[in-house]
């Protein structure tokens, strides 16, 4: 780790960008590069309390992500149709995009903005006040958006996926739907191994589904797609959809080859946190799927200069960790640096938006293949064999299970992910639970995932 | 002929017609958390955590319903743990042919997998007198609930009655509405504590009691295409709190709520279930009643707590 790479607060990010401004070959231009401190002023407070990758690569992926509303205000004044998708990550976007005019985001990506504003917005009180309480996840805060109207502006069309979902989500749609904000439902069934005998499909990410439950599903996107067609007024054609499955897969191969590196190199090259949302972009672009792409280029370049270089963000013996689900809070991700972990390998719950959409098939039919891959409308078993699967192939020697405050699936999902992968890989595994702010429960995290990494480090020896 | 095939469940989008069509003995269980039963961390809802227990001791299937995703998961957790389980895939969404299809598809694959397990297929006239029985005994229940309470329902459970004793007459006591999720064997003991502070329930809308019941059949069609009747009946017409939208549900409260001359609503849900969560506004601005929430963990016969909170209820309504 050198100098210029060790994790910098915001005000050393500032000042280097500062610096940069004066340079030959200054950052990108506004609205993605500059200092951070804006979005503070913006409420964004959080940011002072997080570590950073110094890279103007970085700073632009940070300022990226942090001007998604002004993106999504600036698209409803230019008369673009948006179109707001909750809890498929990936499907539903990735065919929205498809249409000329359409900017399409998940609406329940509002999940982490108790956390980026520490609770200064009052998401989550609103939420509570309207019936959902701390017994559901932070996704609540979703409804707090809805009301404020101050974080994004209300979709022109909202889609939500049920059935085979998690009961937070299905429960704060509900209630959203029920204060005036109409939802096109589209079921998703729980995906089931094929019966002997039974016609069967394959799925990325090495999954196989019977055939009549993508028929299904191919189904149910086919309402989505009329829906859009009836918004925009205009009949998508076959060869507009494979064209934006095309795009969309630009974009995940990016995000492929990042994570390769990220998770393999053996100096850690790009820190867990900026990690972590380089992944959350590939699920609905971040309202910009070029800049999206231009994001993870810049990315890969500055990854790809450091493995050239042989020099890393981290200490060269960090414990290489792999981690399930997302965290509430972004600090996490610090913390486990802090604690002498990094990162090598993750499933943030999203899983089958990173992974190519099938071009080999009919479009509606690989977009349905998609959003059966979902973890989380599967088994935990098939999740749990992902993990351990991919915790092989990046070399893991720990795996952390992040527990979701309230999260429906949590409390079965974590245990058995945490079963299998000791029963198979006899990999240490840690539980914790990561609120939307951690800070006052941060010794004793920090106590869980230190005791990990030490456990982990032990094993080296033996 | 050897023993029926016992098949256990506890949702009541199991068809219960059609499981004895299928050479089955169809056991609703009002299940029981077994407290040695290794459990899930914080955070999983009580009633689950009971079907899970239940699925490793009752039946010799345990049939689950998708109808949430702890359900579910609790399904696979008692697969893993060697019980014999089938998953039915019920959709969530109601208003569209394809739901319907899938349902009734669902239905078909349960017959093929108790077929294997030593049920049968099952033949459409076998299936309509299943029908017609099962209504037959419904409808008594439903009579028996208007006149005696939520006590009548116990016939539709598997086991022993969950309840001390008879239910003592209504008296002075405040007429109430029981609206949530579903009893489970030691949260049922709650309305008889409700009725010794002072509460008399005249609507069972808990999972477990009248709401949940399938409509009528049509008798029209009955034998001509009983699956299709069936289906219509179930997965299009049970006003559950898991249907989105969860419009049949409001529109059940606000007729039968009124109907029944109950003065205030329990509304009931086992902690940890987020189906429930947010539906006491809706329920008090639906009805016109007031609401009070209460949190079941399996063992709602023995909470001074509780018990606190419903008689304040109860003064507030007097």
């Amino acid at each position: 780790m050198t100098g210029a790479d060790r994790p910098l607060t915001m005000e050393q990010i500032d000042a280097l960008c500062a610096a940069r401004a004066a340079s030959p070959r200054p950052d990108p231009p506004y609205p993605y590069a500059g200092p951070l401190a804006r979005h503070v002023r913006d409420g964004d407070r959080r940011l002072l309390r997080l570590t950073y990758d110094g890279s103007p690569a970085s700073v632009r992926l940070w300022n990226f992500l942090l001007t998604e509303d002004e993106r999504l205000a600036q698209a409803r004044a230019a008369g673009r149709r948006l179109v707001g998708a909750m809890k498929d990550l990936g499907t539903v976007a990735a065919l929205a995009y498809a249409y000329p005019g359409v900017t399409a985001f998940y609406t329940d990506g509002a999940w982490w903005i108790p956390c980026v504003m520490e609770m200064s917005e009052g998401l989550l009180g609103i939420a509570s006040a309207h019936g959902l309480g701390e017994g559901l996840c932070p996704v609540r805060a979703m409804l707090g958006a809805f009301v404020t109207r101050r974080h994004f502006p209300i979709p022109d069309l909202l889609i939500a996926s049920v059935g085979a979902v998690c009961d937070d989500l299905s429960a704060v749609a509900q209630r959203l739907e029920s204060l005036g904000h109409p939802i096109l439902w589209w079921e998703m069934p729980a995906r089931r191994a094929p019966e002997p005998g039974e016609p069967a499909v394959a799925l990325p990410g090495g999954l196989r589904a019977p055939a009549a439950q993508v028929a299904f599903v191919r189904g149910e996107l086919g309402r989505v797609r009329r829906a859009l067609d009836g918004l925009t007024g205009h009949a998508l054609t076959d060869a507009e959809l494979a064209a934006a499955i095309r795009a969309a897969n630009a974009v995940r191969a990016r995000l492929a080859a990042l994570r390769e590196l990220v998770f393999t190199a053996p100096a850690c090259p790009l820190p867990a946190l900026e990690h972590q949302i380089a992944e959350m972009l590939a699920v609905h672009f971040c309202s910009d799927r070029d800049e999206t792409l231009r994001v993870y280029e810049a990315l890969l370049e500055a990854v790809r200069a450091r493995v050239a270089a042989g020099t890393g963000v981290l200490p060269a013996d960090a414990v290489r960790v792999f981690w399930v689900n997302p965290v509430a809070d972004l600090r996490a991700m610090n913390l486990l640096e802090a604690c002498g972990g990094r990162l090598c390998g993750t499933d943030f719950l999203f899983c089958h938006a990173l992974d190519p959409l099938p071009e080999d098939a009919e479009p509606m039919e690989a977009l349905a293949r998609a959003a059966l891959a979902d973890p989380m409308v599967g088994p935990a078993a098939d999740r749990a064999a992902r993990i351990a699967s991919d915790a092989v192939r990046f070399g893991a020697e720990a795996v952390v299970v992040s527990r979701i405050p309230g999260a429906s699936h949590c409390a079965w999902e974590g245990a058995a992910i945490a079963e299998a992968v000791r029963g198979r890989l006899g990999l240490p595994v840690a539980e914790i639970e990561v609120p939307p702010l951690t800070d006052a429960l941060a010794p004793s995290i920090r106590a869980r995932l230190e005791a990990l990494v030490e456990t982990a480090r032990a094993r080296r020896t033996r | 002929m050897g023993e029926r095939l016992r098949v256990a469940y506890v949702s009541p989008f199991v068809p219960p017609e059609w499981l004895e069509a299928c050479g089955a003995e169809p056991l609703r269980l009002r299940p029981r958390r077994d407290p040695r039963d290794a459990v899930p961390a914080a955070g999983a809802c009580a009633f689950a955590r009971a079907a899970l227990s239940a699925a490793r001791g009752g039946g010799d299937v345990f049939v689950f319903a998708t109808t949430c995703d702890q359900m579910r998961r609790a399904a696979e957790r008692a697969a893993a743990g060697g019980a014999r389980v089938f998953l039915l895939n019920v959709p969530a969404t109601w208003q569209t042919p394809a739901a319907l299809r899938l349902y009734r598809e669902e239905l078909e694959r349960l017959a093929r997998a108790l077929a294997a397990w030593g049920g049968r297929v099952p033949d459409p006239a076998a299936l309509a007198d299943a029908m017609r029985r099962q209504e037959a005994l419904r409808e008594e229940v439903l009579a028996e609930a208007a006149r005696r309470g939520p006590r009548a329902f116990d016939r539709l459970f598997a086991g022993p009655g969950a309840h001390a004793g008879p239910e003592p007459p209504p008296g002075r006591r405040v007429p109430l509405a029981l609206v949530g999720g579903p009893l489970g064997a030691q949260d049922a003991a709650l309305v008889d504590r409700i009725a010794s502070i002072g509460g008399h329930i005249v609507l069972d809308g808990t999972e477990t009691g009248a709401r949940t019941l399938p409509p009528r059949f049509d008798r029209r069609r009955i034998d001509a295409e009983p699956v299709a009747v069936l289906v219509e009946a179930y997965a299009g017409s049970i006003p559950d709190v898991s249907r989105r939208p969860d419009d049949a549900l409001y529109a059940w409260l606000r007729r039968e709520v009124p109907l029944s001359g109950a003065r205030g609503v329990l509304l009931v849900r086992p902690v940890w279930c987020d189906p429930w969560a947010a539906h006491a506004e809706r329920i008090a601005e639906a009805t016109g009643r007031p609401v009070l929430s209460l949190d079941l963990d399996g063992d709602a016969g023995a909470r001074p707590g509780m018990d606190g909170r419903i008689e304040a209820f109860l003064e507030m309504l007097r």
